[in-house]
């Protein structure tokens, strides 16, 4: 077993994570309840030991063997769900640190259970931070270190532990490149629901803030599902309850069919059978849903 | 570059690697699952797919890549698949012909069919062989202008009388050769000037035409008689192509192999060598053939084990220069432990020479780069240029140019003459020029002069 390379990538994982703990922490800020301080002690908690890590630099790269990569990769996601937990610890938000940890398990894993009864109760920049887990869970925060920090070949075993199923799927011989791709697109599809919830401000469809977009898509981008109301979707317009259910079955879909389409092989999704049958389902599913929310009288307005 | 190499067999797979290690984009066709699975360990993308098909050399994405490399088992298939390649829009084309009988046809058609290589790794092989037995002396030897002009690269020994000497003076022996890069001790290369001082245990690489080399390799005490009597271990393809490269260098052969039939045909071919029907694994046979007379003998059976059994005896019977053929890329540290002279690996050939060709193709889009080897442990590097009529060094005698510090011009090939140049000599448009630099990166001849300074 490679010590020095599990550790050595173990530190980038944390330095990766506290980087990520800054956006919440800008989030707490600009709404000024007080949450900051403990989204930036957990930054720190996870900079400090990740930088120190650094040091264990392998003093030859060339020696990772698969079974390494299955460590790094099991290591990495209890590492982050322990660490993620604590700005929720901290504050008080949770009753204990143990649910602390079932709240962002949930969130990194892309689960969705919540233990939190009044979700409103928790300040902005923590609630900001539970959704954000969602969406750095939904593809993967092994994938994302790939794309930005330039590892040697071996890494690939990375990417074969992190990916369910016996084979790597590329969609370019690169794998840095596809993991670009892949967060690429990621990052394009959530604007883009950002920006769908926003229409329906702009034309009177359903008011949403800004915040409450952001996090809705985070919940949706994922897969996971973690709302920022108690009661969850119910209260919002039909418009915005829709932009949701389209994103839900987009961000579903094998994320290879997007760049499929941008690299106009139709013919490579014409034969994919993992979308037909994802579309199959959807084809029926939806129909008496839509019908009772369509039916029902709109929700009065919540101030 | 994005390549597509089409076939996992083992020179596919070993093509892959070095590729890869050159940092290019590749994608590996293969229809068996289990050869992809076999480089799945590698970055690279796996499609599985008949690779003559069109649908999965769609799927590869052979119409946006810069070359395609055909590496399947017949030369049939690799010719068709580089046709369909082409034909989609791929920029250049390599395939793997083995037979012989082809390679007359091929070139005839080669325009034609849009192919920009073919590769023989047998034939390959044999040549590299061939080379080492002409000059068994040499540590490596890498060759210019079809073979014209050859770098060689050698240990000065402890009592070498170029042990002291300034290159000056070298020049004035009248040697023909010019040695264009020194490396001393582990890390330290010059690209050596007039006065320049050799030691002995440098290791000098030095350009030369083959004669004079030779020749060169008497004068400096480093014993270089050419091999006169050739013992080959195993009558396979290699054998067949070196005995033939080794009669035509006038030595005579002897070819020891076990299948009546293999015999039978290797005689009709080879008229000249001597072919014996019999065990190369017996230690009697050897003995009776003479193996102990023989200048140098080459295990080059299909048998890994066999052939490093049949060396290790060769060693110890006689003082000949001993190559070994070995197939298996595993356990490398044991062969290089054991004696075995000098091992060769048929598929790192293969892979070498389209290693070396696609780098020429990198250094190339865009500029005269004929050939380029990385020389002296990667640390330098061996150009060979055309020069056109629009080169600014045409026409000027090299004394006064003003050229790169870091860089020597080698040889100069003027439709076949090699000229080792000296200051009076002009390079001519047409010419090939045979440039040995450490700096990387030239792209065109003109890149051999100093930059100008920008005028103000």
């Amino acid at each position: 077993m490679n010590y020095r390379m599990i550790f050595y990538l173990l530190g980038d994982v944390l330095l990766l994570l506290g980087g990520f703990l800054l956006l919440p922490v800008i989030v707490a800020l600009i709404y000024g309840e007080g949450d900051w301080a403990s989204l930036l002690l957990t930054a720190a908690i996870c900079a400090v030991p990740g930088g120190l890590l650094l040091l264990c630099k392998p003093k030859q790269r060339r020696a990772m063997q698969a079974r390494d990569g299955f460590v790094v990769v099991s290591l990495s996601w209890i590492v982050i769900s322990l660490l993620g937990a604590l700005p929720f610890y901290f504050y008080g938000a949770t009753p204990s640190y143990l649910d602390a940890v079932f709240e962002t398990v949930s969130g990194f894993s892309t689960t969705g259970a919540s233990i939190l009864h009044n979700v409103e109760a928790v300040p902005h920049g923590l609630l900001f931070w539970r959704s954000f887990t969602h969406w750095l869970g939904g593809m993967g925060v092994l994938v994302f270190m790939l794309a930005v920090v330039p590892l040697s070949g071996d890494s690939l075993y990375l990417l074969k532990a992190e990916s369910p199923g016996p084979s790597v799927s590329k969609m370019v011989p690169k794998m840095r490149t596809s993991a670009m791709i892949l967060y690429g697109i990621y990052c394009a599809m959530t604007l883009l629901q950002i920006c769908a919830y926003q229409l329906g401000n702009l034309f009177g469809w359903g008011e949403i803030s800004l915040f409450d977009s952001v996090c809705l898509t985070f919940g949706s981008a994922g897969t996971g599902g973690f709302a920022v109301r108690n009661d969850g979707l119910a209260s919002y317009t039909p418009y915005i309850q829709s932009v949701t259910t389209v994103a839900m079955i987009l961000f579903g879909v094998n994320f290879s069919i997007y760049f499929f389409l941008i690299s106009r092989k139709f013919r490579l999704i014409a034969r994919n059978s993992e979308l037909k049958c994802w579309c199959s389902c959807w084809r029926w599913c939806p129909c008496p849903a839509t019908a009772s929310t369509c039916s029902r009288p709109n929700p009065p307005a919540r101030r | 570059m994005k390549i597509v190499i089409i076939g996992a067999g083992k020179i596919g797979a070993t093509l892959a690697d070095q590729l890869l290690r050159e940092g290019h984009e590749i994608t590996v066709v293969d229809r068996s699952a289990e050869a992809l699975d076999t480089i799945s360990t590698l970055d690279v993308m796996t499609v599985e797919g008949n690779g003559i098909t069109l649908q999965t050399l769609r799927e590869a994405g052979v119409d946006t890549a810069d070359l395609a490399i055909a590496v399947m088992s017949t030369d049939e298939e690799n010719l068709l698949a580089c046709l369909i390649a082409k034909k989609l829009g791929v920029g250049n084309t390599i395939a793997r012909v083995r037979n012989p009988e082809y390679a007359e046809g091929i070139r005839l058609v080669k325009d034609d069919l849009g192919l920009s290589m073919t590769l023989n790794p047998e034939l390959a092989s044999a040549s590299e062989i061939a080379r080492i037995l002409r000059a068994p002396s040499a540590i490596k030897i890498d060759t210019f202008s079809k073979g014209r002009v050859e770098l060689h690269k050698v240990r000065l020994p402890d009592n070498s009388p170029l042990d002291g000497l300034k290159l000056l003076e070298l020049g004035k022996m009248h040697s023909g050769v010019l040695i264009c890069a020194v490396e001393r001790g582990a890390h330290d290369v010059y690209i050596p000037s007039g006065n320049f001082v050799l030691k002995a245990g440098d290791r000098i690489s030095f350009v030369a035409k083959p004669r004079t080399a030779a020749k060169f390799f008497h004068k400096i005490g480093i014993p270089s008689e050419p091999v006169k009597r050739v013992m080959l271990l195993g009558g396979g393809r290699i054998s067949y192509y070196l005995a033939r490269q080794m009669l035509d260098f006038g030595a005579s052969v002897k070819i020891i192999e076990s299948s009546a039939e293999v015999c039978e045909s290797l005689s009709e071919r080879l008229p000249d060598a001597d072919i014996i029907h019999g065990d190369a694994t017996n230690e009697h046979l050897l003995a009776q053939e003479g193996i102990e007379k023989m200048d140098a003998v080459a295990s080059l059976t299909g048998i890994d084990e066999e052939n490093v059994l049949m060396s290790l005896y060769a060693r110890s019977v006689t003082k000949a220069k001993i190559v070994t053929k070995i197939n298996r890329t595993t356990f490398s540290h044991i062969v290089k432990s054991m004696d075995l002279g000098s091992v060769f690996h048929p598929r790192y050939i293969a892979a070498d020479h389209i290693v070396r060709y696609v780098r020429a193709m990198q250094n190339s889009l865009g500029s005269n780069v004929e050939t380029l080897y990385k020389i002296v442990g990667n640390k330098a590097e061996a150009l060979e240029f055309r020069a056109t009529a629009k080169s600014a060094v045409c026409g000027t005698p090299l004394m006064e140019l003003r050229l790169r510090p870091d860089l020597l011009i080698g040889a100069i090939n003027r439709n076949g003459r090699i000229l080792t140049p000296s200051g009076r000599d002009t390079i001519e448009p047409g010419d090939t020029v045979v440039v040995v630099t450490t700096v990387t990166g030239l792209n065109d001849l003109d890149d051999i002069l100093e930059k100008r300074r920008a005028r103000v």
